[in-house]
């Protein structure tokens, strides 16, 4: 690709601030959304696996 | 066995990872083609290619908010609580989607239409289509996630499906600066091939996406309302 196509590509015929904002926020919402899920499980995850250990601790403490 | 919570969980680890990376790269290949390999359109210029984002998003809003009035029947009907946790999952995504469809549409209509809204059917059909989604929203936050709650998020979605033909046909029944619908299933479309294919691609990589999401989603609630179950406890030993 040459840089006059690129430039050409980045300008969308004149349409680059409605066609990359869009897209911009579109992108930017999903990838937020799907990082808050992955989050979300992980962290209930490590909640788990720490009420199971403090359960194992105690059953052979006392 | 699909309503059991564990088998649920079981079935859903063997698909979800591909789900995920699948319609990651579907994306990607679809955000290609419509960038890049779709031709300019010779009305609208390059601005048409907000479509690639605005019709899946539009699309796939009206047809989660089908899936959550659905699993509303479902836990009314069968009281499988499955059904609960799947319905106060989607609603907030059904919320983000039709965001995403308004905002999209918003940003469209300025260089098309000259404007950003217009009170026609159409958009404020969709914007009631997001405000039921938010008043899902609002009857768990306000009532919690016990049945009663469930029961009247049900109902709501169920008496608001009346809204999704006025969504559909909106566009043929009222004047409207809206363009009718770009897709149909039984004809073939007026766009040629290296438009409309991308349009498809984007439409699977959406559905995929939202499927992975919603799926992650239900898992995660899962875990947390079975945590004291044998299976859960079972599953953190192995990890």
């Amino acid at each position: 690709m040459s840089l006059a196509s690129v430039s050409e590509f980045l300008l969308m015929g004149g349409y680059a601030a409605y066609v990359w904002s869009a897209y911009g926020l579109t992108i930017t919402l999903m990838i937020v959304m799907s990082l808050l899920a992955l989050f979300k499980s992980s962290r209930t995850w490590k909640k788990l696996k720490f009420t199971q250990d403090l359960k194992t601790k105690k059953e052979i403490e006392p | 066995m699909l309503g059991s919570a564990k088998h649920f969980y079981r079935i859903s680890s063997v698909i979800l990872p591909t789900l995920w990376i699948g319609s990651v790269l579907v994306l990607l290949l679809g955000l290609y083609a419509g960038l890049v390999l779709a031709p300019a359109d010779y009305q609208q210029g390059d601005s048409f290619r907000i479509m690639y984002i605005h019709v899946p998003a539009a699309i796939l809003s009206q047809s989660i908010y089908v899936m959550m009035a659905s699993m509303g029947a479902v836990f009314l009907i069968w009281k499988i609580k499955l059904a609960d946790v799947a319905m106060r999952t989607v609603a907030p995504i059904g919320a983000a989607l039709t965001f995403m469809a308004l905002l999209t549409g918003a940003i469209w209509g300025k260089p098309t239409w000259g404007t950003w809204w217009v009170w026609d059917a159409r958009l404020t059909s969709t914007l009631i289509l997001m405000f039921l989604f938010l008043g899902v929203l609002a009857i768990r936050n306000a009532a919690g996630n016990g049945p009663a709650a469930g029961r009247m998020a049900a109902i709501l979605s169920i008496i608001g499906v009346i809204n999704l033909p006025i969504i559909k046909y909106s566009v043929d029944w009222w004047f409207t600066l809206h363009q009718p619908a770009s897709f149909s299933l039984t004809e073939k479309p007026a766009m040629p091939v290296e438009m409309w294919l991308p349009l498809l691609i984007m439409i699977i990589g959406f559905y995929g996406w939202f499927l992975a999401l919603w799926i992650q989603r239900i898992r995660t609630e899962v875990l947390e309302e079975d945590a004291n179950k044998d299976w859960v406890s079972q599953l953190v030993q192995q990890r």
